[in-house]
């Protein structure tokens, strides 16, 4: 498969109003590419991930969106390209998980929101792809965080975009749910040369699936980190900045630091 | 549902204070006339344009309502709690008491007017306050406003504006004659419809506006659209009904209890049907069958609607 550029930012600085967040992110995503992106609590991931989704205005630089500038793009255009899931829980969300999921459709339907087999068939895919299947009628509230994510990863699954952009789909997975969409992300990426950009605070998971990591350090500053270079630098503990634990080359992870306390 | 509201349509305009038997209007309708002169002038001039009145009214608030709780994402918004309805009230009273006339359209426009403001100002707070606690606490406050500069107003008026204002703000159907309704009805009806056509955006904006967006909603123009829908339904039936409380916050829970659906392409028509309903049913008891005098209608639906809400709170509150 020819790799073909899907994302590109030219040192976009991205915040709020005129305040900015994040300053001279530069990067270009092609199709088959999956990107975690790394970074402390307050210091942009959210930021840039809104930008990207067209949601935030950029507040300098340059983003294209396959080769096109993405504020040029219309709203309906753009949904067929980027589906996104956002942090936001769904929580309260008066819905049936079918019909939040029914929701990918909808940029390909007409106003009456009329589904066809073929929609029907996408729709039952994505629930299946992120094992959902058996809730479908259950309603919003009375699913479980990690149940509920579920969906809303079923519901950009069937959006049936080139690209995805999820704000931290782990966030209230157990562990073999976040290895299961670790798999499914990776295959997505692999097989059908889907461009992703997740962000995500488990930097376990983000060396074994990523490509590349994104990383924002203390300072704001973005970095751009080959995983396989990243598995046997010693740049991993200057990265992670703290007494409490160091990278160990040998196993590929971070070990906590009991010793010295 | 349909045929219950053919049912109470029917059963609406044979009650009132004047008993008309319902062989009479069979006999009308074999051509036979009705053995009464005064019947048909009673049903026709009457009580058929109220019941009309009545039916659209009650659909146009509730889903006024079930439009406000999609896009505020509030379960206890509603026309009146956000205080849209005493904006409009505002504008009719600065009509009807600082200028003292009325002409064809100037009551409705007046409405309109303040129902926008209102509107304006509680979306502009919407986007403000993060908490949907402050927004209603917000909308009360208005409604304290308004009510206190018509206070202010109906302090400096004359005693018959006074009464035309108190009237017209007890609420009813009453009061509206086939030269009203074909000024009324076809911008209710176009409203309704409008709504119905917007039910894949109303159906994304469930899931918050962000998300919305993804999905190719525009956010300014879907949000221009509900606040001009909604300030024009409220506003055009408060003009020629009065401030009439609870229909548009309650009917949408009422449909919720007993159908378990969120497309608005259902729920849009259900809760019109049912709003129709609640109308007529409330102006039935405002009759008072069998008494001599005549209910404001307000305080009918605040009577039924205020226990009703708190009832589906407590429920909800259990099962959450």
């Amino acid at each position: 498969m020819d790799k073909e550029n899907y994302i590109t930012l030219k040192q976009v600085t991205v915040g709020y109003g005129s305040y900015p967040v994040l300053k001279d992110v530069s990067f270009t995503l092609n199709s088959g590419e999956l990107v975690c992106l790394l970074g402390a609590n307050g210091k942009g991931k959210s930021t840039l991930l809104k930008t990207l989704m067209g949601i935030l205005p950029s507040i300098s630089g340059e983003i294209l969106l396959k080769g096109k500038v993405l504020d040029s793009i219309s709203a309906e255009e753009k949904a067929k390209d980027l589906a996104v899931v956002l942090t936001d829980s769904l929580r309260d969300v008066n819905m049936k998980a079918k019909d939040v999921v029914s929701t990918g459709r909808y940029p390909y339907l007409s106003w009456n929101a009329k589904l066809s087999k073929e929609d029907e068939a996408i729709i039952e895919d994505s629930l299946s792809k992120v094992g959902a299947l058996e809730y479908v009628n259950r309603w919003m509230p009375s699913l479980s965080d990690g149940e509920r994510q579920r969906v809303i990863l079923a519901r950009a699954l069937a959006q049936e975009t080139d690209i995805l952009l999820l704000d931290e789909p782990t966030a209230f997975l157990d562990l073999t749910h976040t290895m299961e969409l670790s798999v499914l992300l990776k295959k997505l990426s692999r097989e059908e040369g889907k461009s992703i950009i997740m962000s995500t605070h488990d930097w376990a998971t983000a060396m074994q699936i990523a490509d590349r990591i994104f990383w924002i350090d203390e300072d704001s500053q973005f970095h751009i980190l080959e995983t396989e270079t990243l598995k046997n630098g010693g740049k991993m503990n200057e990265m992670l900045n703290s007494p409490f634990g160091k990278w160990n080359t040998e196993k590929g992870r971070f070990e906590i630091n009991f010793n010295d306390f | 549902m349909s045929l219950f509201l053919v049912v109470i349509f029917i059963a609406d305009i044979f009650l009132g204070s004047v008993n008309i038997p319902l062989s009479d209007f069979f006999e009308y309708l074999k051509g036979n006339g009705w053995s009464h002169p005064s019947y048909n002038a009673i049903i026709f001039q009457y009580r058929l344009p109220k019941a009309l009145t009545a039916c659209f009214a009650g659909s146009a608030l509730a889903v006024s309502g079930l439009l406000m709780q999609s896009f505020f994402r509030n379960p206890l918004a509603g026309p009146y709690v956000l205080g849209i309805s005493s904006g409009a009230s505002l504008g009719v009273a600065l009509l009807l008491l600082l200028f003292s006339g009325s002409f064809l359209l100037s009551v409705p426009l007046a409405a309109c007017i303040g129902s926008l403001l209102v509107l304006i100002i509680m979306i502009w707070a919407s986007k403000r306050f993060r908490s949907s606690v402050s927004l209603l606490i917000l909308g009360l406050m208005i409604s304290y406003l308004t009510g206190a500069l018509v206070g202010v107003l109906q302090y400096f008026s004359k005693s018959e504006e006074i009464q035309s204002f108190v009237l017209w703000g007890l609420g009813s159907f009453a009061k509206t004659q086939w030269i009203d309704l074909q000024i009324m009805l076809p911008v209710l009806i176009l409203g309704l419809v409008f709504a119905y056509s917007r039910s894949k955006a109303l159906n994304s904006l469930l899931l918050g506006e962000s998300y919305a967006q993804s999905l190719g909603v525009s956010i300014k123009s879907i949000r221009r659209e509900i606040l001009y829908l909604v300030g024009i339904l409220v506003a055009w039936v408060t003009a020629y009904c009065g401030p009439i409380a609870f229909v548009g916050m309650a009917v949408p829970h009422l449909v919720r209890l007993w159908v378990e659906e969120s497309d608005h392409k259902i729920t849009i028509p259900l809760v019109a049907l049912t709003g129709a309903c609640i109308a007529l049913l409330c102006d039935m008891i405002a009759q008072a069958p069998g008494f001599d005098v005549v209910l404001p209608i307000n305080s009918i639906t605040s009577l039924f609607g205020a226990p009703f809400v708190i009832y589906y709170l407590l429920k909800k509150n259990r099962l959450g």
